[in-house]
């Protein structure tokens, strides 16, 4: 009998994975229908690295229009520069002519256009007589001096103070195991359990090198709905997190790809992200209480997360300061009163915004897009960014659709710590090059001070 | 001229010390030391024509070298970096005894990383100082100089990295030079340090280097009215072939042990030798 309900529970699981796996394609339809239509992918190289013009005078990019068709194509490339209020600052009209599976390359050089401080958006609309490609960056000129938008609440601090309040009525009863079925000849794997906000049972994997000494440690927090395995870093501790509704911390919470982000998203103090910061509040705070006795040097603690992962890296160090960096890999629900507006007005909308705002219309949400919006600006990744005080390294998609590269600007702009470190992949639209990944080894040995 | 032929090993020796993982970024704010022990000896020399001939009357070069490499991390584009070498040599013969010692070239120079590529690369440019910590005295010293007595300068290209792709984790380090010593005669020396490694586990790396170096001098090795001692070998040319393995003992420290042999040259001494080194990084 133990056998059949164990095959029965398997069956079950088997269902709910190909739901999950059919609701992410539909909540992806778009995003795959764009790149399979698209006769010619645009690419834009901003002068100065990440997009982040100092100076006024340095503003330019080099464009590269790809054609994937066969067929030559002549036509225009309509470029407009709006600023962060919509205001056209700039705007132009240059023809091509792109052979068969070819490509064009000008170099766009707008110092001259005496851009004031601020973040511009710079939008490329390429028609010929085999179709329309658009696309569209964002960069910030001056970012010392300009002026950001803020719509943090006024009563932030205290949401959030609240939000400790009652973690605190929580009993965390971490329990530590030893997994032997997961241990290596190098590396001991743990797994840890704890109690989080609203008695959620969280669970995670803690990998630590079996030899002799104390090693600093690498939280890691799950990007959307993905769950987290144990992972192994040459002479680092891991502790891969998987917070309320993920992987091996399903118990209570269910929710699928669709359901997930907007979770009693209709009152801010119930919404999920409310339980998932705590949780990933609480396991580094574990690790800073009781990582001594596991050889874990608690001074020396990062975080890291890909997607949605990367913002929870940010609150998490805005609440436990002490953390020594943030790793955020190409961060998602980022700014996201930018990502709806974004969204609004250029189509077609890409998730998460089209999952948002497929939310905000529906009957049973009970709320509005306003509503919706003033909600997550208590969770924003981008309103904890001025108090981060540790040293950051931030790597993000310029041709990302999930989080245009606005989002990404806005944050780095908010970003008030001296130690900030950004790397943009030009190329890419939802994952990052080498070039991050090389540059992560050395800031790791950087900042925890690692031969 | 028989004896300038015999001579000079010992600046070779000095040159030629390994500057282990000298392409790779020390890292802003960070010390790297490459305490170095190597032992030399040759007892043949090629001649002009490249043919192999033993030394007379038994004769035999040895030279130990006690130094440290170092450099320091000033932000991840700039390093200083520094050789201190400390010279021991010794030439015997059935009737002949010299031995000779003290500080050798002291080097010192920046590196500037022309680009980082994708962290996993490097391109670098150093340019270095060489001044001479010691007096030559050839009356004295005919076999056994400890270097040119000269200043000189050095600029090298470095180009090295690991591999991601194809030979995964592999490592190489590849740089070529020049080297000018601030004398009538010179010399002139191009030079290069082609070294692939490959690690065996977590803790334990292999690698072989090829070195080269080609010398030469408008005065040939003989100038009348030299500020360097004619007995000091300015025109040859020679390979050297090295194999290392090191194991990490520490986060901060591994060491090393190569064997290396000269493969061929030209008007240079064929020796063969051992090293121990250590890398701290700190």
């Amino acid at each position: 009998m133990r056998i059949k309900t164990e095959i029965l529970k398997i069956d079950q699981l088997k269902k709910r994975l190909w739901i999950l796996l059919l609701c992410f394609l539909l909540s992806n339809v778009t995003l795959f229908a764009q790149n399979s239509i698209s006769a010619n992918n645009i690419y834009l190289r901003p002068f100065r690295k990440a997009a982040i013009f100092n100076s006024k005078n340095q503003v330019g990019f080099l464009l590269k229009i790809i054609s994937t068709s066969s067929e030559r194509q002549r036509g225009s490339i309509a470029i407009e520069i709006k600023n962060s209020v919509n205001g056209i600052v700039f705007h132009d009209n240059i023809s091509i002519y792109i052979g068969s599976k070819g490509s064009f390359s000008k170099e766009l050089d707008y110092g001259s256009l005496g851009l004031l401080a601020g973040i511009y958006t710079i939008y490329l609309n390429v028609s010929s007589n085999v179709g329309t490609t658009i696309n569209h960056f964002s960069f910030i000129v001056d970012p010392d001096h300009a002026q950001l938008k803020s719509s943090r609440p006024a009563d932030f601090s205290t949401f959030w103070e609240e939000a400790r309040r009652d973690l605190s009525l929580v009993n965390p009863n971490y329990q530590v195991k030893k997994r032997s079925d997961l241990s290596t000849s190098h590396a001991d794997v743990y797994s840890v359990e704890f109690q989080s906000l609203e008695n959620v049972t969280i669970r995670g994997y803690l990998t630590i090198p079996s030899k002799r000494g104390t090693f600093p440690v690498m939280c890691m927090f799950p990007d959307y709905v993905t769950e987290l395995k144990p992972e192994f870093i040459s002479n680092m501790a891991v502790f891969t997190v998987n917070v309320r509704g993920v992987g091996t911390s399903r118990d209570k919470i269910k929710a699928d790809f669709t359901q997930y982000l907007n979770l009693d998203a209709n009152n801010r103090k119930k919404f999920i992200y409310r339980g998932v910061y705590m949780d990933c509040y609480r396991s580094v705070d574990f690790i800073m209480k009781y990582g001594g006795p596991l050889s874990l040097d608690t001074t020396k603690i990062l975080l890291k997360g890909v997607g949605q992962g990367a913002g929870l890296c940010a609150v998490t160090a805005v609440m436990l300061p002490k953390v020594k960096g943030i790793i955020m890999e190409r961060p998602l629900l980022m700014d996201i009163r930018e990502m709806i507006t974004n969204a609004e007005s250029n189509k077609p909308v890409y998730w998460p915004a089209s999952a948002m705002l497929e939310y905000c219309s529906g009957k049973n949400s009970g709320i509005t897009k306003d509503m919706l919006l003033k909600n997550w600006d208590y969770f924003d990744p981008l309103n904890f960014a001025p108090y981060i005080g540790c040293p950051v390294l931030y790597g993000y998609a310029f041709r990302s659709n999930m989080t245009p590269s606005i989002c990404h600007i806005n944050f780095i702009g908010q970003l008030r710590v001296d130690s900030k470190d950004v790397i943009m992949c030009n190329e890419c639209e939802n994952d990052m090059d080498n070039m991050f990944y090389g540059f992560q080894g050395t800031w790791i040995n950087e900042v925890l001070n690692i031969p | 001229m028989k004896r300038i032929k015999l001579i000079l090993f010992c600046i070779v020796s000095i040159l030629f010390i390994q500057n282990v993982y000298a392409g790779f970024p020390i890292g802003k704010g960070r010390w790297l030391l490459v305490p170095t022990f190597n032992h030399y000896v040759a007892n043949s020399y090629w001649d002009d024509n490249r043919t192999l001939t033993s030394y007379n009357k038994s004769g035999k070069f040895v030279s130990n070298y006690l130094g440290v490499y170092g450099g320091y991390g000033i932000n991840r584009d700039w390093e200083l970096v520094f050789k201190v070498p400390f010279l021991s040599n010794t030439y015997s013969q059935t009737d002949t005894l010299e031995r000779n010692s003290g500080l050798g070239d002291i080097n010192i120079g920046l590196t500037y990383y022309l680009s980082h590529y994708d962290y996993y690369r490097h391109l670098s440019i150093t340019g270095s100082l060489i001044i001479p910590f010691y007096s030559n005295q050839p009356t004295v010293y005919q076999h056994t100089l400890l270097g040119y007595g000269v200043m000189g300068i050095e600029g090298k290209l470095g180009y090295a990295g690991t591999n991601q792709t194809f030979l995964k984790k592999t490592f190489y380090d590849l740089e070529v030079g020049v080297r000018q010593y601030f004398a009538t005669e010179g010399p002139t020396q191009l030079f290069t340090n082609l070294t692939f490694g490959v690690p065996l586990d977590e803790n334990w790396k292999i690698c072989g280097t090829l070195r080269g170096i080609t010398s030469s001098s408008p005065y040939g090795n003989f100038n009348a009215s030299s500020s360097v001692p004619n007995a000091v070998n300015r025109d040859f040319d020679y390979i050297r072939a090295e194999i290392a393995a090191g194991t990490k003992v520490s986060r901060s420290t591994s060491i090393w042990m190569s064997i290396y042999t000269d493969i061929m040259g030209r008007h240079v001494g064929k020796g063969s030798g051992y090293s121990f080194f250590a890398v701290i990084k700190f």
